[in-house]
């Protein structure tokens, strides 16, 4: 058993680059329109906030695996008939992307309002503009806040991509690389921990990094209540 | 005048916090607010630059009338000093002055750090200069506040309930970096209920109650010889509990 299970994870291993490569990309893509998403529902006039609201709670509101489906199967056929053709990877990313901007835009919001009104008044007292609060006051506080938060999105997005691996992935993730060891050796339990074992290692990983570069970022003299 | 304020009314909501408050400051005068709290004299101070929208009056600071399109104009005159110092915890000490200054008022970034320093060389924490706002003492913090805001050379300064936040053994030496500013000829306003040091700085007491201005007056005639039986009653508390 042990050593179906070392086979099973040297097979599997290479699946490391699309799953990262899936994280990474759809990472991206929620940091840049959850930031979009957040700039409209602080700067714009309505209804344009409202809108931005709307999106957050749809796709916080709906499966992950739908909203994939959707954009692969869905999105996918239509654009066919006009002679796109999308493929699994690029799917995923989208579908990751966009599902992820909506929570990444609900961290930003929440560092945001965690920023005491005294900062605001004190920026608003020595006549800063209200983009120059944002840009020196408000946003460095609030990336700090929200890098703990940040970090735990990417570690979602790499166990959340195993999900895209349903729709068929080339090159395979890890999931997928799994499940076709497990098909081929029909050494399901070994197949399956192999993976489980290369995503705990990889989120664990993420999670020591992030906390190097929370400490590396926190705020001088900032206590934090109960020490974790 | 430096400051002169007509029928100044403030709500919150259906709350009337400032009830039509009149009151004028002559350059380099130093003016000491008191009052039970909840009179309104927070809201009144915030109110003058707009930090609280105020519903009606007139407020003129350094010549300009507060509006809209002034508002700005009018806070890079003053300088205010909060009750929880609300400096930026993200910048070190010498940052936190420096960026008003270089990002408000367009000093370069040479002038900014030598105003800095003179300021921070007034209050004694120059030493402080690259420390960050949390590694001090709430009193240390209190002081760098009064520094970024002499930094800006403001025509008034605004200090709210400056003491109040602070354990007792660090008030005076809040106090005492005020009284220094106060030797140096600063229009300021000061909301405190610090007896002694409003003896020692104050040119004028004015005391709030219910949103208005019940008694106003040269300090000692004020806190000597109140003439209601209120303010009798506030001096009477204040003497009991304060220092």
């Amino acid at each position: 058993m042990l050593e179906q299970y070392l086979n099973a994870l040297i097979y599997v291993i290479p699946g490391v680059q699309t799953t990262v490569a899936l994280a990474a990309f759809a990472f991206f893509i929620g940091l840049t329109l959850g930031s979009f998403l957040l700039l409209v529902r602080f700067f714009l006039p309505p209804p344009l906030p409202w809108l931005a609201t709307g999106y957050v709670e749809v796709f916080r509101g709906t499966p992950l695996l739908v909203q994939i489906f959707i954009v692969y199967f869905g999105v996918g056929s239509y654009l066919k008939t006009y002679g796109v053709n999308i493929d699994p990877f690029t799917a995923g990313v989208i579908a990751l992307g966009l599902n992820s901007a909506a929570y990444q835009a609900e961290i930003f919001r929440s560092a945001i309002q965690a920023i005491p009104l005294e900062q605001y008044h004190a920026a608003e007292a020595y006549a800063f503009r209200k983009s120059q609060t944002f840009r020196y006051i408000i946003l460095p506080q609030a990336l700090r806040t929200a890098l703990p938060a940040l970090m735990n999105e990417l570690v979602l997005l790499v166990k959340d991509s195993s999900l895209v691996a349903v729709i068929g992935l080339f090159p395979p993730d890890i999931f997928r690389r799994a499940d076709y060891y497990a098909a081929s050796k029909f050494t399901y339990l070994e197949a399956y921990l192999a993976a489980a074992t290369i995503y705990f290692v990889l989120c664990y990983a993420m999670v020591a990094v992030s906390r190097v570069i929370e400490q590396k970022y926190a705020i001088p003299g900032y206590l934090r209540r109960g020490a974790i | 005048m430096t400051l002169a304020v007509r029928g100044l009314e403030v709500a919150y909501g259906s709350l009337e916090v400032v009830r039509g408050v009149d009151l004028d400051v002559e350059r380099g005068e130093k003016v000491v607010i008191m009052g039970p709290s909840g009179s309104g004299k927070s809201t009144f101070l915030k109110s003058l630059i707009w930090l609280v929208k105020p519903r009606r009056g007139s407020v003129i600071i350094d010549g300009v009338e507060v509006r809209e399109d002034t508002i700005l104009q009018v806070r890079r005159r003053v300088g205010f000093v909060f009750q929880h110092y609300n400096l930026f915890p993200h910048m070190r000490v010498v940052d936190n002055i420096t960026l008003p200054l270089v990002k408000v008022h367009k000093l370069s970034k040479a002038e900014a750090l030598s105003r800095a320093r003179e300021a921070l060389e007034l209050v004694g924490l120059w030493d402080k200069a690259t420390a960050y706002p949390l590694q001090l003492s709430g009193g240390q913090q209190q002081r760098v506040a009064i520094a970024r805001a002499l930094a800006i050379r403001p025509a008034v300064l605004m200090l709210d309930e400056p003491t109040s936040a602070l354990d007792p053994e660090l008030v005076e030496e809040v106090l005492d970096t005020l009284r220094e500013v106060a030797r140096g000829g600063t229009t300021m306003l000061i909301v405190t209920h610090e007896l002694d040091f409003a003896r020692d700085v104050a040119d004028r007491v004015v005391f709030f109650d219910g949103g208005k201005i019940l008694e106003e007056g040269p300090t000692r005639d004020v806190l000597e010889n109140p003439k209601t039986e209120r303010l009798r009653q506030f001096l009477k508390r204040i003497h009991k509990y304060g220092s």
